[in-house]
């Protein structure tokens, strides 16, 4: 038991040291990023406050107040499955700690127990901030008024995590087992990681008819929280009173995890091991070695690199997926949409397509970790004869190769399903390129001044690293900022000015940025 | 080649990893670099292959000063560390080609280069192999490749016999020999005395961050060999705390 404490302690100190270190020894950015996690955590909390908030509300009119509870317990586990999933592959079965722990005199139960605590503790984080103002949302409205319904959410909270993390945990193994068998696994790997974000994008936006699917199947939903959601459902009863629902629930969500730990553990060795087990490749040819220019050469690398690791790809670069997605499902819904369109001036739909477009643009970050998962790889960035600025362009450019032509496709899709007119698209493609390009270059500069080069796995660079996070919520906030302002300046400005006032902006502010990491930027990689 | 002067390297404030480090590597020949562990040679040969910075002294290579004019120092300079970390996602051959475009190799020389010394090292076969397959004696010979293609005028080799077998440590003595014989200058850390003693034109030897013997092999070596100088030079560093803690 004292072992297991240690290792479950070890991952926690791992966890937070990910979060609150930089990786490079200075304290004082320590603080800073405590300050904007926290900041971070308030927002979080704020938009799940909205949406629970909404989507009680929305049940409620509809007539299936019963269903909040257990819907949202579901959408808790399933969504905080979607984003472990991918991690648990690295944490579980990889990581460079792994050899040291194995060699330890503890059992590989322990061990394994370890690994999934820390898959445990990044769904806690998420289940947290999920569940806590669901809660207030349904004590707000009504749907429960039993006191110690808060007795008995603390015990639900920490023990729900156990479910997404047993199934991501499996999911993992699969997913790296299939890899390691099959020849051009890391394109592989990456697509069906693409085709799986999708189908789960496209479910998800069935979620505002929801209500109505609700009551229209009111009492299959009711024997689904029986029968295959068992502990979702005994979870709810609990929560809503019912102590031995609840215990059940609990028992019902740990138990397998446990098992699982325990199972996988007898065979963890053989399990790594055939994980590890590659076939060599001899199909090479020398003749494929044609010289291209370093800046090239640097991008192929990082480009390799990026479309090599799934958990980069559907992290860091989601946002090109769910755009894409997104513009399918408009050309597609477009007749329900058309009541509501005809509403507006045409230059508003333009506008509110390039709202979209920017804002999922706005979350891509390739740029803000690419610096940090070079890690131990440093050194051969910083022996080759390559000014730092090359570099940093080219770690830039790759923000560039997803938001750029992603940006085209949706312009050319939206566009050609007659959402706006074709003088508006061209005016519109700056604006996107502009935008893109000043964050490509704040996420250099963002990584530069929030390094993490001393972590186990590129998991925990690309998911849990300052830099990442404050990327990807920071060009949110930025692209939530220009859209309020375009708001206020259209009763001033026409439409084609607003593209042109915006476009000038973003790249002005490109060129300090620039400017920024032609000096400091310098500098602070040289320090590295 | 390589110029050393007056050189001090500090990770924390008041406790200097390399204290006014001073020696030269001249052309056409092998040095030593032989100390403790935590002695400065890995310091040393990464602030001269520009990896670290350092704020005193000067390191020039071939001429160029690696704080003034980083890129040039780099071109002419070839770096392998003790571990080579390299990209786990890359095959062997997508690697040497990184490298290669990096130092704007020309095609036919790169191909030419590749072929000849992935022979010689027995790797041609795995060249295809990511990187992530590779034992640690592999990812040392790929790194050895990506540096020998690059014909550098100064090579610098953090224990590079770590993790060779008895073949590929013969072939690098004489790529090492090659190197030299063009002009070029070789400097190495290792903590193999007898490799140092039959390879090395030159040795210095560095103590807690400081330089305490420099000079021709056959010199420092003398009549005792190069085993009994350096637990010499370490008793004269026991003798030294003992009359410190004894006053």
């Amino acid at each position: 038991m004292r072992e297991r404490m240690i290792l479950g302690k070890l991952q926690l100190q791992n966890m937070l040291h990910t979060l609150f270190h930089t990786g490079n020894g200075k304290r004082k950015r320590g603080m800073s990023v405590a300050a904007g996690l926290a900041l971070l955590a308030v927002l979080a909390l704020f938009l799940s406050s909205v949406y629970s908030l909404l989507f009680a509300m929305s049940l409620k009119l509809s007539g299936v107040p019963e269903f909040y509870f257990p819907l949202m317990i579901l959408l808790a586990m399933a969504v905080s499955l979607f984003f472990s999933f991918m991690a648990a592959k690295g944490i579980v079965f990889g990581g460079k700690d792994l050899d040291f722990l194995l060699s330890l005199p503890v059992s590989s139960f322990s061990v394994m127990l370890s690994k999934l605590s820390a898959l445990y503790l990044e769904n806690l984080v998420f289940i947290g901030l999920w569940m806590l103002p669901t809660a207030a949302a349904g004590w707000f409205l009504g749907f429960v008024s039993d006191p110690l319904f808060w007795l008995r959410l603390l015990p639900t909270i920490l023990l729900m995590p156990c479910l997404p993390s047993l199934l991501a945990a499996m999911a993992g193994y699969l997913a790296a087992w299939v890899q390691s068998k099959i020849k051009r696994r890391s394109l592989l790997g990456s697509l069906l990681y693409v085709l799986l974000f999708l189908a789960f994008f496209f479910s998800y936006m069935q979620i505002n008819r929801l209500g109505e699917l609700m009551l229209e199947h009111r009492e299959n939903v009711a024997r689904l929280f029986r029968t295959w959601l068992l502990p979702v459902g005994l979870l709810s009863d609990g929560l809503a009173g019912n102590w031995s629902s609840w215990i059940a629930g609990l028992l019902l969500t740990a138990l397998p995890f446990l098992a699982f730990a325990w199972i996988i553990s007898r065979r963890y060795q053989q399990v790594l091991s055939s994980l590890k087990a590659q076939t060599l490749r001899t199909d090479f040819k020398l003749s494929s070695l044609k010289g291209r220019s370093p800046f090239a050469a640097l991008l192929a690398k990082e480009t390799e690199r990026l479309f090599y690791t799934p958990i980069y790809l559907l992290n860091a670069g989601v946002g090109v997926v769910i755009l894409i997605g997104l513009c399918i499902y408009l050309i597609l819904q477009k007749n329900k949409l058309l009541p509501f369109l005809s509403l507006l001036k045409p230059q508003d739909v333009s506008a509110l397509c390039l709202a979209a477009i920017v804002f999922l643009l706005a979350t891509l970050y390739p740029s803000a970790v690419s610096l940090s998962l070079e890690n131990k790889n440093l050194w051969l960035l910083k022996e080759m004869p390559l000014k730092p600025t090359l570099l940093f362009a080219a770690k830039a450019a790759l923000n560039l190769t997803l938001a750029w032509p992603a940006s085209l496709a949706a312009l050319i899709l939206l566009g050609a399903a007659g959402f706006f007119s074709l003088p508006d698209g061209l005016l519109m493609l700056p604006v996107c390129l502009s935008f893109t390009g000043f964050l490509a270059l704040a996420g250099v500069l963002l990584n530069l001044r929030f390094p993490k080069l001393d972590s186990d796995n590129d998991t925990i660079v690309i998911k849990q690293s300052f830099s990442a996070i404050f990327a990807c919520f920071g060009g949110i906030l930025l692209s939530v900022l220009a859209g309020a302002a375009w708001f206020f300046l259209r009763r001033l400005l026409p439409f084609p000015a607003l593209c042109l006032f915006f476009t000038v902006l973003f790249a002005i502010l490109s060129w300090i940025a620039w400017q920024l990491l032609k000096g400091w930027g310098s500098r602070e990689f040289d320090a590295l | 080649m390589l110029e050393i002067r007056d050189f001090s390297k500090s990770y924390t404030e008041g406790k200097p990893a390399v204290e006014r480090l001073s020696f030269s590597v001249p052309d056409g020949q092998i040095t030593g670099f032989i100390g403790h562990n935590g002695a400065g040679k890995t310091t040393t040969l990464r602030c001269v292959a520009g990896i670290l910075s350092f704020t005193q002294g000067q390191i020039l290579i071939g001429g160029h000063d690696v704080r003034k004019e980083p890129v040039a120092a780099k071109r002419i300079t070839a770096f392998l560390p003790d571990n080579p970390e390299l990209y786990d996602f890359m095959t062997g051959i997508k690697y040497l080609k990184l490298v290669a475009d990096l130092y704007r190799i020309p095609d036919r020389e790169r191909t030419e280069q590749i072929e000849r010394i992935a022979e010689s090292y027995e790797m041609t076969g795995v060249l295809g192999s990511p990187i992530s397959s590779y034992s640690h004696g592999m990812k040392q010979k790929l790194a050895l490749i990506s540096a020998l293609m690059r014909k550098p005028r100064l090579l610098l080799l953090d224990e590079p016999f770590v993790g060779l077998d008895p073949s590929a440590a013969f072939i690098t003595k004489e790529y090492l020999k090659e190197i030299c014989a063009q002009g070029g200058s070789v400097l190495f850390s290792t903590h193999v005395l007898e490799v140092a003693e039959k390879l090395c034109d030159r040795i210095a030897i560095i103590r807690k961050g400081q330089l305490v013997e420099e000079g021709p092999t056959d010199r420092i070596v003398g009549k005792e060999g190069l085993e009994a100088v350096f637990m010499e030079l370490s008793e004269e560093k026991r003798e030294g705390k003992e009359e410190q803690r004894n006053a």
